[in-house]
Order: C-alpha cells, then sequence, then structure tokens
C-alpha cells in the first residue's frame, strides 16, 4: 500500500481492505475541508503509514483493515484533533509554536505570516493580548511586528494579566460604545483644522520632511487633503459600522483604538504640514503626532480594561455581599 | 517535541512540561483556592515545575477555558482584591482521572527508565 496523499492502494490488501482505508481517508480529508483544519495532508500520510505499520504481518484482510481502522478512532475526533493542533499553532501563549506552518515562520530572524484568512481577527488579538508576555508580536499579515498594547501594560504593572476573565468581556455596554467618542473627536479635530485653514493653503503643500527637517516633498493641496482625509474617515467608519452592527466587545473597542490611532497619524501629518506653512521649522510636531498615535490608543485600551476588571469585582464582591 | 522550555532550569520539552505543569496546578487547586502569583510562588517550591507569571497565567487562562477552573475576586487583608482560582466540578473530576493516569504512566515510566539503566 502507498502512503501518497492521493488515497491510492497497492498490493498487499484484498480489494474490500483497499477500499475501506480509501473510503476512511476520503471522509478525513472531506471533514477536515469543511472544518477549515491545516496541516492535515501531512496527517494523512502520516496515517497512511501507520495503517500501513499495522497491517504488515495480517493477511490483509477487510477483516484486518476495520481494526486498525478502529484503533485510530472515528475521522471526526481525528479532524477535532488537527483543528485544535491549528488552533494552538494560531495561539500566542508562550509555551506555543510558531512556525511550523509553511505560510508563517520567519527570514533572517524577522517573523512573517502570510494567512490572509482571519488576518482582521489575529490583527485584534494581538494588539491586545495580556496574557502574552512579548510586547512586540509578529505582524498578522506581511512582515515584521507588531505591538502587543497588553503586554506592556502587564510590563508597566498598570494591569496584570488575569485582571480581566476574557478581555473587556464584562466592561459595561455603555463604556464600550463609548470607546467610539475617542476616534470621533479625534475626526472632528481633523475636519476642522482642515476646513478652517483650507482657504489659506497655497496649490503646493508639504507632504514629507527629510531627516533633518527640511521638506524634501511637496503634493498638490486637493489631492493632499483628499489622502489626509481619507486617512482620517475610512477607520473611524469602519468603527462606527462595528459598534452598529453589535460585534463583540472586544472587537469594538480594539477597533476604536485602532481607528484612533490612524486617524490621529492623520491629524499629525496635517499639524505639521500647518506648522511649516506656518514658518515653523523641524518636524516636532509630527513627532508628537507620532507619541500620540501610541499613547492614546493604548490610553483606551487601558481604561477600558480597567472598567471590565472594575465590573468583574462588582459583581464578585457584591454579589458575595448580597449572598 | 523539539521546542525547549525557555522557563525553568531544566531543559524539558515544552510540551511535556506544560502537562505536568498543568496537572499540577490542579493539584494546588484540589487542595485550596490561590490567586495567580500565589500558585507562582507555590509552585516555585518544587525546582522541577517553577514557571514564570508569564507562563502561569496562559495555563491558567486554558484551564479556565477548559472549564476545569473557576476565578472569582476576593477582597485581600492586604492591598487591592484579589483574583482567587479554584477547581470546577468538572475540575475535579478531570484531576482524578489526570492524577490516575499520571500514577499509571509513573509506573511505567519508572519501570522503562529502570529497564534502560539496566541495559547500561
Amino acid at each position: 500500500m502507498s502512503n501518497d496523499k492521493s488515497g491510492s492502494v497497492d498490493g498487499g490488501l484484498t480489494p474490500e481492505a483497499a477500499a475501506l482505508i480509501d473510503d476512511y481517508f476520503a471522509r478525513f480529508r472531506a471533514e477536515a475541508v469543511a472544518d477549515g483544519a491545516t496541516g492535515w495532508e501531512d496527517a494523512v500520510a502520516d496515517l497512511r503509514v501507520h495503517v500501513r505499520d499495522r497491517l504488515e504481518g495480517s493477511a490483509g484482510t477487510a477483516e484486518d483493515a476495520e481494526r486498525v481502522l478502529a484503533e485510530l478512532g472515528a475521522t471526526e475526533a481525528l479532524v477535532a484533533a488537527c483543528v485544535d493542533a491549528s488552533a494552538e499553532e494560531d495561539s500566542e501563549g508562550p509555551l506555543a509554536e510558531e512556525g511550523s506552518s509553511k505560510w508563517t515562520g520567519r527570514l533572517l530572524g524577522v517573523p512573517y505570516d502570510l494567512r490572509a484568512w482571519k488576518s482582521s481577527e489575529r490583527s485584534l488579538s494581538r494588539i491586545w493580548n495580556p496574557l502574552d508576555r512579548r510586547v512586540f508580536v509578529p505582524r498578522p499579515l506581511g512582515i515584521g511586528w507588531t505591538i502587543n498594547f497588553g503586554a506592556l501594560a502587564v510590563l508597566t504593572h498598570i494591569v496584570r494579566p488575569d485582571d480581566e476573565d476574557a478581555p473587556f468581556g464584562a466592561v459595561p455596554p455603555r463604556i464600550v460604545l463609548a470607546t467610539l467618542a475617542a476616534p470621533l473627536v479625534a475626526l472632528t479635530v481633523f475636519a476642522v483644522l482642515a476646513a478652517v485653514n483650507w482657504a489659506r493653503l497655497p496649490a503646493l503643500v508639504p507632504m514629507h520632511w527629510g531627516p533633518s527637517g527640511h521638506v524634501d516633498g511637496y503634493w498638490s493641496r486637493g489631492t493632499s487633503l483628499v489622502f489626509l482625509s481619507v486617512l482620517a474617515v475610512v477607520p473611524v467608519v469602519e468603527a462606527v459600522w462595528l459598534h452598529l452592527r453589535r460585534r463583540p466587545p472586544f472587537t469594538r473597542v480594539v477597533t476604536s483604538a485602532l481607528s484612533l490611532s490612524v486617524t490621529t497619524l492623520a491629524l499629525a501629518q496635517l499639524a505639521q504640514m500647518l506648522f511649516t506653512l506656518d514658518g515653523g521649522t523641524g518636524v516636532w510636531p509630527f513627532w508628537i503626532g507620532l507619541g500620540c498615535i501610541l499613547a492614546l490608543p493604548f490610553g483606551l485600551l487601558v481604561w477600558v480594561s480597567r472598567m471590565g476588571r472594575a465590573a468583574e469585582r462588582r459583581r464578585d464582591l457584591l454579589g458575595k455581599g448580597r449572598e | 517535541m523539539d521546542q525547549v522550555a525557555t522557563t525553568g532550569s531544566e531543559a524539558v520539552p515544552s510540551q511535556f512540561r506544560k502537562g505536568v505543569v498543568e496537572l499540577a496546578i490542579l493539584a494546588l487547586l484540589h487542595n485550596d483556592e490561590a490567586y495567580g502569583a500565589e500558585i507562582v510562588d507555590l509552585l516555585g517550591e518544587y525546582p522541577g515545575l517553577a514557571i514564570s507569571a508569564g507562563t502561569a497565567y496562559p495555563l491558567l487562562s486554558r484551564l479556565k477555558k477548559a472549564g476545569l477552573i473557576t476565578s472569582v475576586w476576593r477582597e485581600s487583608p492586604v492591598g487591592p482584591p484579589r483574583k482567587y482560582y479554584r477547581l470546577s466540578v468538572e475540575g475535579e473530576g478531570a484531576f482524578g482521572a489526570m492524577a490516575k493516569a499520571w500514577s499509571d504512566m509513573k509506573d511505567a515510566m519508572d519501570s522503562l527508565l529502570g529497564r534502560g539503566t539496566t541495559h547500561e
């Protein structure tokens, strides 16, 4: 019997036994595909080798094949094991293995992840994960690292890893909704600043600065403002949409924080542009903005986490008091 | 089993170590409830089971998701309230089964390792 992945069989087995084995692995493949398991192709190859080894020395009858397949167990259980293994690879725990998939790994020491599927879910869970002690975690899609604000909060002793049973799970709905106010305020500031200064902008405006702080790139007024407006508005619209769709609290809170970060980036670029047009030298407004890009979402996430912790404490401590 | 644990003083493959430490946590919580830092300290008394807080909390989270332990905030005599962990009813059953399995495996491994030593 061969151990290729196509399911073909060879000598040493009766046709009935070969058909049983092929049918077993066909069901395994179908269920694995349906359940979204990964890495099952290798599992099929390994299991076929196992079946071959177990059948060695037997007559290779249908009864022998049934006995060996019964040892393997139901295909549903095997597929579930594959799905669990996939989840283990996806987890951010310090004991989880990384890079065992051909879609993920390291290139010259730099992590990469080319799995486009579920990248948005991975993105959110990596931005706030107090259980993962790594501050810099592999980007959910692409090459390099991103910041795990949850680890940063634990490292600075602002929160403890187990402050919340599930991140933001106990946060009151009004607090979850209130997180949307932060990016909306940033967007409002951006809009007011752009509207007030639109008339006095020249045809060409500075949009890029060199290391020394001198302008080395100009864009037309319209192009630059359209670009910055899209940068500011799109993330906020997405956050509003997710809140309106009543997505889980974790998704909504992290999306609010992300949209705040990106809108602040647009605001920082606009502020730097106006600063230069007013005769200012240097790029310190932009650097302040970059600091805010990190500090504001960090502060927002920590605040919400503390609200969640407070809600859990009220639930447990006041509940006990009533008992 | 080629990944090696980064915590602890011994280079024990992480999957093996993780399973043992999970059982050790269940054993601790079988006797009494404890909070996170306390669990880390208690395990630290056993050199082979010592883990860092960075390893302990993900394990506690995993056990909680599996329904084997529960947590509850309690007032602390010193400082702010703490989150205490304890075995759930399901966890008590799982602990009994795992302890039995461990005992069986221990006997088997002692026999196997003893045989290896004899062959040497």
